[in-house]
C-alpha cells in the first residue's frame, strides 16, 4: 500500500507510534485508521504487522533518559539511579545536555525519542502533551498514592486534559533573599518584613556608602531569567494568585497595569540610587552565579541577593568553609500586600515519559518514591516535592528551612516564565534585559512581549 | 614590454572548441559521478525542497499559510533587526578580513621574518570558532567598578582612568556590540585571507615590478595599478569565500551574547525558532531567505569557474 499524500503518511506513522508505544487500544486504532481513509483490510494488515499486543508488558533491559543535569548534579542523579539499577537490573543511559530543547526536538522529529525526558519547565511539557508525544503517567503510578504523597499544586501542574503527564521532581523555592547574618549583626541591620522595610534598609545601606544589593542576570542565551523570577515573585505578592494565573494564561494582556506595577517595583531595586555597583551595566554583564558571591566576600561588596534556594549550592561550593546559618542564610521575600502574605513562587524539574514499556514504568514508580528523593536531598542542593521526605534528611538548617517554607506557603505558584510558551518566555527575558538597561522603555517592552504573546497563543 | 606581459595575464574570453564526446564516454562519466549526484540529491536537494515547502506552512507544518511567514520576516521588527545585523556583518566582516589580509600580505612580503609573522597571524585559524568566541568573551569581560578587571579590554580601559564598560551587554550600543563581535571574527579569519593573497602576490612577476620602478612609479601606484589588477581573480575568490562564510555566522554570536543586545543573526534566529520555539514555519522561511541571499554569490562563483574553464 503506497500513500501518496504526505500528510496521510505522517498521520499513519503517528498512529502506528501511538499504538506500539503509547498503548492505544486496537478499537481506537481501527477507528482512527478509518478516519484517515484507510480501508478495513489495509488497516487490519497494518495492525497485524504492529504485533498483536501493545508493548506495555515488555520490559527492556536499558532505558534512554535525557536531562539537563551536568557536573555535580549529574553525579547526584547517578547516585539516585544506582539503587534502582541494582534492584531491577535495568540500566539507565543518561544523556545530559544544557541544550535540551534542540536535542529533544531533533530526536522527536527523527522518531527516536528518549524513553524519559526530564524537562526544566512545565510549559514545554504542556506543548509536548498537546502534540501527543507524552505517555500518560496514569498507567504507571498509583493515583491514590500520588495524591497522598504530593501536594495538589504539583499534581495540577502536571495534568493536561485530566491526565497526569508529569512528575515534579526537584523543586526550588524562589522566595529566598540571601544575606550574611554576621554582616547584618555587625552593622545592626534588621531583616525586613515588608517591601517598605526593604526599601528603607536598602536606602540606609546605600547612604552609608555601601552597596545594599547584588544582582546579575547574564546567563548566555537565557539571560534575563533571574529578573523574570524577581518580577514573578513581586507579582504574586502584590496581586495574588488569581491575577497571577490570569497573567500566565494570558487572559489579561501584558500591558495590564498590574504587570506594569510589578516591573516598576522591580525597577525600584534594579535602578535604586547607589543600590547596585555599576548598575545597570553590571546587572546585564554579571552572571547570576558570580553575583551570588558578593554578600559573602571578605570584605562584602553587597549585602543582599535574591535568587532561588539553589543559590546555597553556589555559595557552599565557592566558600567551602562558610557555615550555613551563621555565614550565610536567607530571609523570606518581604510582604507587599498583607492580603497575600507568605506567597512563594517556585520551580521544579519535570519528569515525563515518552515511551510506554515496563522499564519506564518501573523507573517512574521509583522516582516517585520518597527514598529516591531522599538520596539527593542528603547530598544537598535538592528540595523534595514528595511530602513523605523527612525534613531531617536535609543536610543543614538552611536547606531544611527552605523546604519547610515551600511546603507551608499560603500561596504557592510555579515561576511564571516557565509556565509560558517558549517564545513568550524568551520575549519576557529579553524584555527584562531592555527594561534594566533603560527603565523608560517599559511601555515598549510590554507592548513587544504582548505582540509575541498574541502570535504565540494565536498559532497554538 | 611591461604592458604587453600584463595583458597576456588577462584571461581570454574566447572559448576553445571541444571535440564531441562519444556515448560510451558519457556513460562512463555518469557512472563516476552517479553516486555523488545521488548523495547530493538525497541529502541536499530534497531537504532544500522540503524547507521551501515548509516555509509556506504554519509552525506545526500542518496548515498551508502562503506567504504569511515571509511577511512576518520582513515586517516584524525583531526579524528585521536580524536581517540588518547580517548586512552589517556582510559588509564589515568581509571588507575587514580581505582588506587586512591584503595589507598584511603585502607588508610581510618585504620583511625578513616573513614566515614567523605569517604563522603568528594564521594561528587563530587553528582554533574552533567556539574556542575563539570564549577567548574574546573573556577579553570583553566586565567587573563592577572597584573590582579586579579580568577582561583585557576593561583592564586597558580602566588603566586610562575611565570606568569599566559592559562591552557586550549594553542595549544602548547595538552597533558597537556587533562591531565587537566582528572584531573577533576578523581576528580569526584574516590569516586565511592573508595566506591566499600572499601566495597570489608571489606569483606577480618581479620583472614587471622592477620595470615599473625603473619607469618611475611610486610604491603606492605600483600597488594600486599593477599588483591589485594582477591578483584580482584571487581577491575575488577570497572575497566570495568570506562572504559565504559570514552569511552563515552562528557560533560567535551564540557563545558571546546568545543573540541578546541587538546582535542576533539569521542562522542563530533560525536555530532558536526551530529548536526552542518549535516555530517551523518562520524558521524555514529564515533559512530560505538565507539561501536566496547566497544565490547571487554562488552565481558569480559559477560564472568565474566557467570563464576559467574556458581558458583551459
Amino acid at each position: 500500500m503506497v500513500f501518496f499524500d504526505r500528510q496521510q503518511r505522517e498521520d499513519v506513522d503517528k498512529l502506528v507510534e501511538d499504538f506500539t508505544q503509547h498503548g492505544i487500544s486496537r478499537r481506537q486504532f481501527m477507528q482512527r485508521a478509518a478516519a484517515l481513509g484507510l480501508s478495513l483490510s489495509v488497516a487490519g494488515s497494518i495492525l497485524a504487522a504492529c504485533g498483536s499486543t501493545p508493548s506495555t508488558t515488555s520490559t527492556p533491559k536499558t532505558l534512554d533518559l535525557l536531562n539537563v543535569w551536568t557536573g555535580e548534579e549529574q553525579a547526584s542523579f547517578d547516585a539516585v539511579v544506582a539503587p534502582f539499577t541494582a534492584q531491577t537490573g535495568i540500566v539507565v543511559n543518561v544523556e545530559s545536555t544544557r541544550d535540551l530543547n534542540a536535542t529533544l526536538t531533533a530526536r522527536i522529529q527523527g522518531r527516536n525519542p528518549p524513553d524519559i525526558a526530564i524537562l526544566p519547565n512545565p510549559g514545554k511539557m504542556q506543548q509536548l502533551a498537546a502534540q501527543g508525544h507524552l505517555v500518560s503517567l496514569d498507567n504507571f503510578l498509583d493515583v491514590n498514592q500520588i495524591k497522598q504523597d504530593y501536594a495538589k499544586g504539583w499534581i495540577d501542574l502536571g495534568t493536561y486534559n485530566n491526565k497526569l503527564y508529569a512528575l515534579f521532581y526537584k523543586a526550588a523555592n524562589k522566595g529566598t533573599i540571601w544575606y550574611s547574618p554576621k554582616q547584618f549583626t555587625a552593622n545592626n541591620y534588621q531583616i525586613p518584613a515588608s517591601w517598605q522595610d526593604l526599601l528603607t534598609l536598602s536606602g540606609s545601606i546605600a547612604s552609608s556608602g555601601k552597596f545594599p544589593w547584588s544582582m546579575g542576570v547574564s546567563s548566555g542565551s537565557a539571560s534575563g531569567w533571574p529578573g523574570a523570577d524577581w518580577i514573578a515573585e513581586i507579582y504574586l505578592n502584590l496581586n495574588g494568585p488569581q491575577m497571577y494565573d490570569k497573567w500566565v494564561a494570558h487572559t489579561i494582556p501584558w500591558t495590564d497595569s498590574s504587570i506594569k506595577d510589578a516591573f516598576q517595583m522591580f525597577g525600584q531595586i534594579a535602578g535604586g540610587t547607589n543600590y547596585i555597583n555599576g548598575a545597570p551595566a553590571s546587572i546585564l554583564a554579571t552572571g547570576f552565579q558570580d553575583a551570588s558571591y558578593k554578600p559573602f566576600n571578605t570584605p562584602p561588596t553587597a549585602y543582599m541577593y535574591y535568587l532561588g534556594d539553589f543559590t546555597e549550592g553556589f555559595i557552599t561550593t565557592q566558600f567551602t568553609t562558610d557555615v550555613p546559618g551563621t555565614d550565610f542564610n536567607f530571609f523570606a521575600f518581604p510582604t507587599i500586600n498583607s492580603q497575600y502574605q507568605n506567597a512563594v513562587t517556585g520551580g521544579a524539574d519535570v519528569v515525563t515519559a515518552l515511551t510506554n514499556n515496563g522499564a519506564v514504568k518501573q523507573l517512574i514508580q521509583y522516582m516517585a518514591t520518597a527514598q529516591a528523593q531522599e538520596i539527593w536531598v542528603k547530598r544537598g542542593g535538592f528540595t523534595a516535592t514528595n511530602k513523605k521526605v523527612d525534613l531531617s534528611a536535609y543536610p543543614d538548617q538552611v536547606a531544611q528551612n527552605s523546604a519547610k517554607m515551600l511546603t507551608s506557603a499560603n500561596f504557592f505558584r510555579f515561576g511564571a516564565d516557565d509556565l509560558m510558551p517558549s517564545q513568550v518566555e524568551d520575549a519576557f527575558w529579553k524584555g527584562v534585559l531592555t527594561f534594566i538597561g533603560d527603565q523608560t522603555q517599559l511601555d515598549n517592552v510590554l507592548q513587544t512581549i504582548e505582540a509575541v504573546a498574541m502570535q504565540a497563543y494565536a498559532s497554538s | 614590454m611591461a604592458a604587453a606581459i600584463a595583458e597576456s595575464a588577462v584571461p581570454r574570453t574566447q572559448t576553445r572548441r571541444k571535440p564531441p564526446r562519444s556515448n560510451r564516454e558519457k556513460l562512463i562519466a555518469w557512472f563516476w559521478i552517479g553516486p555523488a549526484v545521488l548523495f547530493v540529491g538525497i541529502f541536499l536537494f530534497y531537504p532544500v525542497l522540503d524547507t521551501i515547502w515548509n516555509s509556506f506552512q504554519n509552525s506545526d507544518s500542518t496548515v498551508f499559510v502562503g506567504v504569511k511567514n515571509y511577511k512576518s520576516v520582513f515586517t516584524n521588527s525583531a526579524l528585521l533587526e536580524v536581517l540588518r545585523n547580517n548586512l552589517i556583518w556582510l559588509v564589515l566582516a568581509t571588507a575587514g578580513t580581505v582588506f587586512l589580509g591584503l595589507v598584511i600580505a603585502v607588508l610581510v612580503d618585504r620583511v625578513r621574518i616573513e614566515s614567523f609573522a605569517k604563522a603568528t597571524i594564521f594561528i587563530p585559524m587553528a582554533l574552533s570558532m567556539t574556542a575563539a568566541s570564549v577567548i574574546w568573551r573573556f577579553v570583553y569581560a566586565y567587573a563592577a567598578p572597584g573590582e579586579k578587571q579580568i577582561g583585557l579590554l576593561n583592564a586597558i580601559w580602566t588603566s586610562f582612568g575611565a570606568q569599566p564598560q559592559a562591552w557586550l551587554a549594553d542595549p544602548k550600543n547595538i552597533f558597537l556590540n556587533n562591531l565587537l563581535l566582528i572584531v573577533a571574527y576578523v581576528w580569526m579569519w584574516t590569516g586565511f585571507c592573508m595566506v591566499i593573497l600572499s601566495a597570489a602576490l608571489k606569483s606577480v612577476p618581479v620583472e614587471i615590478l622592477e620595470a615599473a620602478r625603473v619607469d618611475g612609479a611610486t610604491e603606492v601606484s605600483i600597488f594600486f595599478r599593477i599588483i591589485i589588477p594582477m591578483i584580482s581573480p584571487t581577491i575575488a575568490v577570497v572575497a566570495t569565500t568570506m562572504l559565504i562564510n559570514v552569511l552563515k555566522i552562528f557560533d560567535i554570536i551564540y557563545v558571546m551574547t546568545g543573540g541578546d543586545f541587538g546582535t542576533n543573526v539569521i542562522a542563530l534566529d533560525f536555530y532558536q525558532e526551530f529548536f526552542n520555539f518549535n516555530n517551523f514555519g518562520i524558521a524555514n522561511a529564515l533559512a530560505v531567505v538565507l539561501l536566496i541571499a547566497i544565490i547571487p554569490i554562488m552565481f558569480f562563483n559559477i560564472r568565474r569557474f566557467r570563464v576559467q574553464e574556458a581558458q583551459r
